[in-house]
């Protein structure tokens, strides 16, 4: 490490097109190295410094060379041997990601070299182990890239290059230089380091890709992309392309938007969109680098976002833009340099993981999965740090392949005893990794064979991200790495497992309807980083434009919003939505407003901050006798529906519709497993058999439809999950066949509690009409015996189609209510309530409707005017929200002794007439004590009924009777004495 | 007519393979398929060339083979879910690496070095014997003497096979030839040669069990079209009834007609619903014998009969505790009775059920079997999502009471039996009349006949019209006939004549699938 002399940057093989101003940076910054480093470093930084870590690396480092400080210490820090020596397996150029430069036999002795330098500080005190520049909180270090690259000299050096340059014009208060941002592109390809690695072109290994060129390619790209670029490439593609309002808008530079929003939100993640690379011209080659090799080419990008970073900032400051004057601009620079910033490329086709094979290795993919597990947080070693139990000479060894090399001898020349290098764990460095499994969706397995899976480790941000049950699309790098046979033993076997490090996840995309995003905590989904998932309005127009189907998706969005103009809309929908099965509209349609939903109302939204959640789910019930097809029905929105879980009442315990408690085999902690209500969080939840459901079940489907989570205590956990669910549930009559003759109630034995938690309630009953015979006789002899079957063959939506119409329904619509739907809909609600008032032959109001039907009609009328893809609940809304409860109503709540509707029905479990009765019975038994033979003593209970028996035209109900008196208890008028047969009602005096 | 070639590939398959390996020169993408277009011209050509090859079923285990030995293996495709294994194509000096020669070579002899690039991909299944596969089928497969029989023992890895505590082979298919293996689904019975190994069943896990695994040369999925003549089949249609009458089911002929239509039925089409029905023989006696769990006779008849026929004793414990769909837990799919290949029969016994709780496994376990039944389909358990899988499995029931207790079957026959034949409900397997090898071939090949016919049977135009003027006519005299009851009596009129071995339903063969069904009704109190 002694000091040849810098090598001069006209040798640059690099054309920087931007290298106007650089004789005068040049010599600076060679007069800069020339000086004296102590003072070069105690002018940049704040003097105390000099006893941290970074500033004393910092010193030896600028003791070791005369480099510019800065320069060196980041020459330093890429110069540390990035790989430990490797294992024959990897043996070098066997590896096609080797990279030549970072030849293991050299860097080693390098190692030694500087640790055994005796102009280092005593060799005891860790902070001067070379290897700490390893720890320096800027280094960029990713546990998706295990890449040697991020650290070669080259990259590094680009950086401070750059930065450098900047600094020093700072420091010289020389504006001049300032301008000249560029002026760093000559370190681009200098090769500054006194370098005994004489390698000028840093290629990747085994191609002739230039990596210098690269990152210049990147750079242009950050500097150049505008959406206009984009949008000609989709032409090119025959995507629907978005017309920009303004020629303006086409002409932003996207990228410095991004970083600059980077800057003011303190993310350090971007996401990129390869897509974009590839409609910007000059990056076309890019794209391929990236994707066949993103273990080089993504921390190059992540050297150039940082270097643009800091540049951006620089300028920013220059303009003195708001909140980068002065200090504040120092500051920010000050913390961008802190900061590991990290490219995430995604956007590449998503392939099926079936179709992943060996040569995908190490290369840049993309597949969609449903995650089935996810471990908990498992502290990943980045850094070993080793030190010797004879001399205390301490190393660091970085993870290699996933793989930490332990040091079999004591670098030290002098001391070189073998075996005797021990982990120091508290000094190892960890980063937070989570291994996740995916599972293929069921789309994607082929017909007849049983899903594969794939594990996926996913790093830092990227933890927790998702969750069980989530559907997402991953970009990430393949791997494959030989398996040990016996992890105590060294040996390999000539086997390999393959697993994902995944540097993008993108959450629940290709599935049928997206979950309900409100169901998620906001920002708490949100996968770190900007660009991709943009934050600001007009970002998430576009940047949903560019992701996933791209245009393809932009594409369908205009077909559903041509869709939404037909007229005939709502009928084309509910007709589609069963297509098989015959009539039943105002079923379906109910059903089908179910599916979009009432948009939840959230306190929180308000400014309350996690108020209490307006459920906006819509349930339906639907009983009927058996097979009117309402399984069928069911089966239909469940592949429809997000997060659709089907359950039968018949089979589910409690445990499968809520969640229980297992041990995880792979971590064997206990986790949590939901079942069904909660799996379909933000979805439906589709129950057949309700009737057949055991009443504990059933006890928790009344938290579930009210509050909208599930309690469970279990196994020392206590916890609350959310199930904000729709329920959409099928259950037959008691007696199998409905009787006509008994109350809704009595039909169907389901608490009313439950009943009236439903916001649509339909009777599916079987029809006796001899037309209709023959129509179904021909159909089924069609349908049996000749073998062109003819379902519904007219205009209907295909299934995915109508899911895909939702979809975007529920995301993008979230309509609110006009003032002259509110209007109607306090008037409907009213006409509801009158409907029994005003009837002149009751003696007393009936309640017809409750402020829960009026809820949900302002559910169902959210759910209409969110179909009609409008942003206000119109008159038509409320309408057609109202005749459907009108028309539920009629069904459910008609009370078959009067004939009218009546919700007490299903409020109370008594209906109108009987509480007539009651209280005709009231008045005659009153009658009875008060006057004739009782009075003062009572009446026996026996006498009393046989009495009113005798008066009454219809018989007296046991049950009845004595509810009426349990009543009458109550409110104190009389009492009962006695057991039995010796029962005695008699008159409370005064009452 | 013994090839060399043949005898080369029995005695050292391994040699065989590196000498191809050696001469080939084509893309090294494409030397699996090569490999196995070879080996199939080989050994698959004819059923003479095959049978050379040592068989792997029961009688002849694992164990009793020397690794790296030639088989072949008849075996049901249990799990395709396992990921798919990266193995190291070439080694050193030019030498083929796949096959389990890399995979199995001691870490010593490992290659120094290797290219990324030389990785290549096999995908990995496990297989299992055939279940219910009757034993006159597995030794026609084996075509040899049984000199050598070595009973197998219930093998590791036994939840894998759908009856639970039975002898059978379990093991690890490794195909390299991926794009003939994408083709392969879970219950095809597949008749794989290949070289057979011991490994350990989980690389990626510690402490994973050592399993047979069977490195794929070549592989032929079992067609079921071996076409038979059918015009000596004609006569065997009575001859059968009346055997099986008279056999097992007590003289009743009714019955055993019933029986015969059931086993004539299939899954033809998919798209409209017309699977076949299932069937329960009512009425059916408990044994009087001692022992309870006695089989029906009807079970080895049955057996005599069917390639595949699985017989079920029902019992509370056995519903409570045993599987009876697949369930993926820990990502290994977990195996059950239901999970059968097409084509087979299950006998389910009601008379050992007793009173007692049912759990909600059992409830979930009959709850399949009604899916299979009503839909023909099974459903696979998976973490967060559940799978379908066709099914084509004719079911009977026999129960004691007047209707099944746990079932809904399309077809209930009451069993009335002839005071004479009663005690034959019940008899060990040696009792049982043969009606002589010929016969029974006979029999065997009426039943596929009739099989095959049943789905191509058509109906006429003019045969249609009758049936819906008639619908409609019964429906106006007797208002609690049904839809159900039309779609019901129209199956009926297939499989009848899918019975007779004719092509298509006549007005003729619809009113006698009338009068048969009639008299069927009134048996049912």
């Amino acid at each position: 490490m002694s000091s040849p002399p810098r090598v001069d940057f006209p040798t640059s093989d690099i054309d920087d097109i931007e290298m106007d101003g650089p004789p005068q940076d040049g010599t600076i910054e060679q007069s800069l190295s020339i000086a004296p480093p102590p003072q070069r470093l105690f002018l940049q930084g704040t003097p105390s410094a000099a006893g941290t870590p970074a500033r004393q690396r910092y010193a030896n480092s600028a003791a070791a060379t005369p480099m510019s400080g800065v320069t060196a210490r980041r020459a330093l820090g890429m110069s540390t041997p990035r790989r430990p020596p490797r294992t024959p397996l990897f043996a070098p150029g066997s590896s096609p990601l080797a990279f030549p430069s970072s030849s293991p036999t050299k860097t080693p002795r390098r190692r030694v070299t500087i640790d055994s330098d005796p102009a280092d500080s005593e060799p005891l005190a860790f902070p001067s182990s070379p290897a700490n520049a390893l720890a320096t909180p800027v280094k960029n270090r990713r546990g998706d890239i295990h890449s040697s690259l991020s650290l070669t000299p080259t990259a590094r050096r680009t950086r401070r290059g750059d930065y450098n340059n900047d600094f020093s014009d700072n420091l010289n208060s020389d504006g001049t230089h300032l301008s000249v941002p560029a002026s760093s592109a000559p370190h681009l390809s200098a090769p500054a380091a006194p370098s005994d690695e004489p390698d000028e072109i840093r290629a990747i290994w085994g191609t002739t890709v230039n990596l210098a060129e690269t990152m210049k390619l990147f750079r242009d790209f950050l500097r150049g992309f505008k959406p206009k670029y984009r949008a000609t490439h989709d032409r090119q593609e025959n995507l629907r392309t978005r017309t920009f309002a303004t020629p303006e808008e086409g002409e932003v530079i996207l990228y410095e938007t991004y970083m600059r929003r980077i800057r003011q939100t303190g993310e350090t993640n971007l996401n990129l969109d390869m897509v974009n690379l590839l409609s910007y011209p000059p990056c076309k080659k890019l794209f391929v680098q990236l994707q066949k090799y993103p273990q080089e080419v993504v921390p190059a990008m992540d050297q150039v976002l940082k270097d643009l970073m800091l540049e951006l900032a620089d300028e920013d400051q220059q303009a003195g833009m708001d909140g980068m004057q002065g200090d504040q601009g120092d500051e920010e620079i000050a913390d961008i340099m802190g900061k590991v910033y990290k490219v995430r490329p995604f956007g590449l086709t998503a392939v099926n993981m079936r179709d992943l094979n060996p040569s995908d290795t190490d290369k840049l993919i993309s597949i969609k999965g449903l995650v089935i597990r996810a471990t908990p947080v498992i502290p990943d070693m980045k850094v070993a740090f080793f030190r010797c139990l004879t001399c205390s000479h301490t190393v660091q060894v970085e993870i290699d392949r996933g793989k930490i090399e332990e040091p079999a001898r004591c670098p030290r020349d002098v001391c070189g005893s073998v075996g005797t290098m021990s982990l120091v764990h508290n000094r190892c460095e960890f980063a937070d990794r989570q291994v996740i499994r995916l599972q293929e969706t069921p789309d994607a397995v082929p017909d007849g064979q049983t899903p594969h899976t794939v594990s996926l480790s996913v790093y830092d941000e990227l933890v927790d991200v998702c969750k069980p049950g989530d559907r997402v699309v991953v970009t990430g790098i393949y791997r494959s790495v030989p398996v040990r046979v016996n992890p105590r033993q060294r040996t390999m076997k000539s086997l390999f497992k393959t697993y994902l490090d995944v540097v993008h996840v993108r959450l629940n995309a290709g599935g049928t309807l997206g979950l309900d995003r409100s169901t998620r905590p906001a920002g708490g989904d949100k996968i770190p980083g900007i660009g991709g998932v943009g934050d600001s309005a007009d970002d998430q127009e576009f940047e949903e434009d560019v992701q996933g189907g791209r245009m393809r998706k932009a594409e369908l969005e205009a077909k559903l919003i041509d869709l939404s103009r037909r007229h005939d809309l709502y009928e084309l929908l509910s007709r589609s939505l069963a297509p098989s099965i015959w009539e039943m509209d105002d079923v379906k349609k109910g059903i089908l407003l179910q599916l979009f939903g009432g948009t939840s109302k959230n306190i929180a939204r308000g400014g309350g901050g996690g108020g209490p959640r307006y459920r906006g789910d819509i349930n339906v019930l639907l009983v009927g006798d058996p097979g009117t097809s309402k399984s069928q029905i069911l089966q239909y929105v469940h592949k429809i529906a997000p997060r659709g879980v089907f359950a039968s009442g018949k089979g589910s315990s409690a445990v499968g519709l809520t969640a229980y408690v297992t041990r995880d085999p792979d971590s064997k902690q206990l986790v949590l497993e939901s079942g069904a209500l909660v799996l379909s969080d933000g979805g439906v939840c589709c129950i057949d058999e309700f009737d057949k459901m055991s009443d504990a079940t059933r006890s928790v489907l009344h938290e579930v439809m009210e509050q909208q989570t599930v309690s469970i205590a279990k196994a020392g956990i206590i916890t609350t999950l959310n199930a904000r669910t729709s329920i959409l549930a099928a259950a037959n009559p008691v007696e199998s066949k409905y009787n006509v003759d008994l109350p809704i109630t009595r039909n169907i034995a389901l608490p009313p509690t439950l009943i009236s938690r439903f916001d649509l309630l339909y009777l599916v009953l079987d029809q006796v009409d001899e037309n209709l015979d023959r129509k179904l006789a021909q159909h089924l002899v069609g349908l049996y015996l000749e073998d062109a079957p003819n379902t519904g063959g007219y205009d209907v939506l295909p299934l995915d189609e109508l899911s895909a119409y939702i979809d975007y329904a529920r995301t993008h619509i979230h309509p609110v209510l006009s003032s002259e739907a509110s209007d109607e809909l306090v008037a409907s609600y009213v006409s509801l309530r009158a409907i029994g008032a005003s009837d002149p032959r009751s003696s007393e109001k009936r309640i017809t409707a409750t402020t829960r039907q009026l809820e949900s009609m302002i559910r169902l009328s959210e759910a209409h005017a969110r179909m009609r893809f409008a942003a206000h609940v119109e008159l038509e809304d409320v309408q057609e929200a109202c005749r459907l409860m009108r028309e539920a109503i009629r069904t459910s709540a008609m009370d078959p002794r009067t004939g009218k509707i009546d919700m007490g029905l299903l409020n109370t479990g008594t209906g109108a007439g009987q509480r007539k009765m009651r209280d005709d019975m009231r008045r005659e038994l009153l009658t009875m004590l008060d006057g004739g033979a009782g009075k003062g003593k009572g009446v026996r209970w026996g006498d009393a009924m046989k009495r009113l028996g005798e008066q009454s035209s219809i018989r007296v109900d046991a049950a009845e009777f004595s509810e009426v008196i349990k009543a009458m208890e109550n409110e104190g008028v009389l009492t009962v004495i006695g057991e039995r047969d010796k029962r005695m009602i008699r008159r409370v005096e005064g009452a | 007519m013994v090839s060399a070639l043949l005898i080369d590939a029995l005695n050292d398959p391994t040699k065989v393979l590196q000498e191809l390996y050696q001469e080939y020169t084509g893309n090294i993408d494409q030397f699996p398929a090569f490999v196995a277009s070879h080996f199939s011209d080989v050994f698959l050509k004819s059923d003479d060339t095959l049978r050379e090859v040592l068989p792997l079923d029961v009688n002849h285990p694992p164990e009793s083979y020397a690794p790296r030995s030639l088989v072949r293996f008849h075996g049901m495709v249990q799990d395709t879910s396992s990921s798919p294994e990266m193995y190291l194509a070439s080694l050193n000096e030019n030498k083929c690496g796949g096959w389990g020669i890399s995979q199995n070579m001691p870490a010593s002899e490992w290659p120094s070095n290797f290219d990324y690039c030389d990785l290549k991909e096999a995908t990995a299944l496990w297989a299992v014997t055939v279940p219910g596969q009757t034993t006159w089928k597995t030794e026609e497969l084996a075509a040899r003497s049984n000199s050598s029989i070595s009973p197998c023992q219930v093998p590791p890895q036994s939840h894998k096979f759908p009856v639970p505590n039975t002898p059978h082979v379990g093991v690890q298919v490794k195909i390299y030839d991926n794009e003939a293996a994408q083709s392969l689904k879970t219950t095809d019975v597949v008749t794989f040669i290949g070289i057979l190994t011991s490994e350990s069943l989980n690389s990626e896990v510690e402490s994973s069990p050592t399993v047979s695994a069977l490195h794929v040369l070549c592989h032929k999925v079992q067609s079921i079209n071996d076409d038979s003549t059918t015009e000596e089949l004609a006569t065997a249609r009575d001859d059968l009834i009346k055997w099986i009458a008279d056999e097992a089911l007590g003289g009743d002929e009714v019955a055993a007609q019933w029986l015969v239509l059931e086993l004539s039925a299939k899954v033809y089409n998919r798209a409209t619903p017309l699977l076949p029905p299932s069937i329960t023989l009512s009425r059916f006696p408990v044994s009087t014998s001692a022992s309870s769990s006695a089989l029906p006779t009807l079970h080895h008849v049955l057996s005599d009969l069917l390639p595949q026929h699985l017989t079920v004793p029902l019992s509370l414990d056995l519903l409570n505790k045993e599987k009876f769909s697949p369930e993926s837990k820990d990502e290994d799919l977990h195996s059950g009775y239901l999970q059968v290949p097409h084509g087979t029969t299950l006998l389910l016994t009601e008379n050992n059920v007793r009173e007692g709780k049912l759990v909600e496994k059992g409830v979930m376990n009959i709850r399949a079997v009604q899916e299979v039944m009503d839909a023909q389909t099974l459903e696979y358990s998976f973490p967060f999502s559940k799978f379908s899988f066709p099914t084509d499995i004719v079911t009977i029931v026999l129960c004691e009471g007047r209707k099944s207790a746990f079932f809904q079957t399309g077809i209930v026959v009451p069993l009335e039996t002839t005071p004479s034949f009663e005690t034959n409900l019940y008899k060990t397997k040696e009792q049982v009349k043969s009606p002589g090898a010929a016969k029974l071939a006979a029999y065997r090949s009426f039943i596929a006949a009739a099989r095959r016919c049943f789905g191509t049977v058509d109906i006429a135009e003019e045969t249609s019209e009758h049936i819906r003027e008639d619908f409609v006519r019964q429906r106006q005299e007797d208002k609690s006939m049904t839809a159900e009851d039309l779609i019901h009596l129209m199956k009926v009129a297939r499989l009848l004549a899918a019975s007779m071995l004719q092509q298509e339903v006549t007005i003729d063969i619809w009113e006698k699938s009338k009068r048969l069904d009639a008299s069927r009704r009134e048996r049912s109190p």
